[in-house]
């Protein structure tokens, strides 16, 4: 096995594994109560499958122009994910769609 | 050679006044976004991606950052690294919760207070706690550095203990790798203003 094959085996081994979490973000999107419990699922397993499939398609591929374009795609979904659930969490949070705040653990320096 | 330099350097200064917004790093960067966004390294492509950066910094002014950071490379290093590592417990752990059998679960909605007053390192932290297991932002409000967050699987009031406990830590971790004086903010003889803290019993 040459160091090409190895590396598509590779690539299709992070296909595989992404696609899996991004179906598992899918499953909890559908299978969650509510809102802000849906919103996990729509960033981290979404966010991870989605740099798998990334490293993935840049391993089957290696060429430097489009390994670059994968990395932007993967640094842009870090960056507008977070702020994206935000923004949809924060939304529902103040028109009352979602429960107001069940624990206030408190100033830093509370004692209790 | 000299006087060219100046005059030179004299434009450069001249341009500057007159196009506040534009910075040559974002220049850079955004020619370079253009650049692999096409896939191809031409001329072409170099010409118009700069043309394109001067027309978006001219047209779309972002407001000046006041960044007063210092980078440490270790701290910096122990941070991407746990961040990785946290960014798979995270997605295994809710894509796990999400296709296993039985009742799924459920959260609260909780606050915290961060340590930072920095607009960029708070925005720092939210996003990377968003991504890391347990947590998602929901609000910050810069000024009383209140941040909410909703908790999943969490039920008692020990384990919203542990998740804020984490999300300091993350800030910790944050504050270390950027901060120009983390300890500052972290060593609790030397905070110099903590809200609260003379609200005693």
């Amino acid at each position: 096995m040459t160091l090409t094959d190895a590396l598509d085996v590779l690539g299709l081994v992070f296909l595989l594994l992404g696609a899996l979490l991004c179906l598992a973000a899918a499953i909890g999107l559908l299978r969650f109560p509510d809102l802000l419990t849906r919103m996990h699922a729509g960033t981290k397993p979404q966010v991870l499958g989605l740099l798998l499939v990334l490293v993935g398609v840049g391993l089957r591929s290696r060429s430097g122009l489009d390994v670059g374009m994968l990395l932007l795609i993967g640094v842009f979904q870090l960056l507008t994910i977070p702020a994206g659930s935000h923004m949809v969490g924060r939304a529902g949070f103040r028109t009352g769609q979602v429960a107001p705040t069940d624990i206030h653990p408190g100033r830093r320096d509370d004692p209790a | 050679m000299s006087a060219g330099g100046v005059g030179a350097r004299d434009r450069l200064s001249r341009a500057r006044r007159r196009l506040p917004g534009v910075s040559p790093a974002a220049v850079l960067w955004l020619t370079a976004v253009w650049v692999l966004l096409w896939g191809s390294l031409d001329v072409l492509n170099v010409v118009g991606g700069v043309l394109v950066a001067l027309v978006v910094l001219v047209l779309f002014p972002l407001p000046r950052v006041d960044l007063r950071l210092r980078l440490r490379p270790l701290a910096f290093t122990i941070l991407v690294v746990r961040f990785l590592a946290d960014l798979v417990r995270a997605s295994v752990e809710v894509a796990w919760l999400a296709v296993r059998p039985g009742p799924v679960s459920r959260g609260v909605v909780m606050d915290l207070e961060l340590a930072s007053d920095d607009a960029f390192l708070q925005t720092l932290t939210a996003e990377m706690v968003s991504l890391v297991p347990g947590s998602v932002v929901i609000d910050l409000e810069p000024g009383t550095r209140l941040l909410t967050l909703h908790a999943l699987g969490v039920r008692t009031r020990a384990q919203a203990e542990r998740v804020r406990h984490k999300v300091r830590a993350q800030e910790a971790r944050v504050l270390r790798a950027l901060h120009p004086d983390p300890e500052a903010l972290l060593d609790p003889r030397r905070r110099r203003h903590t809200p609260g803290a003379e609200v005693t019993g």
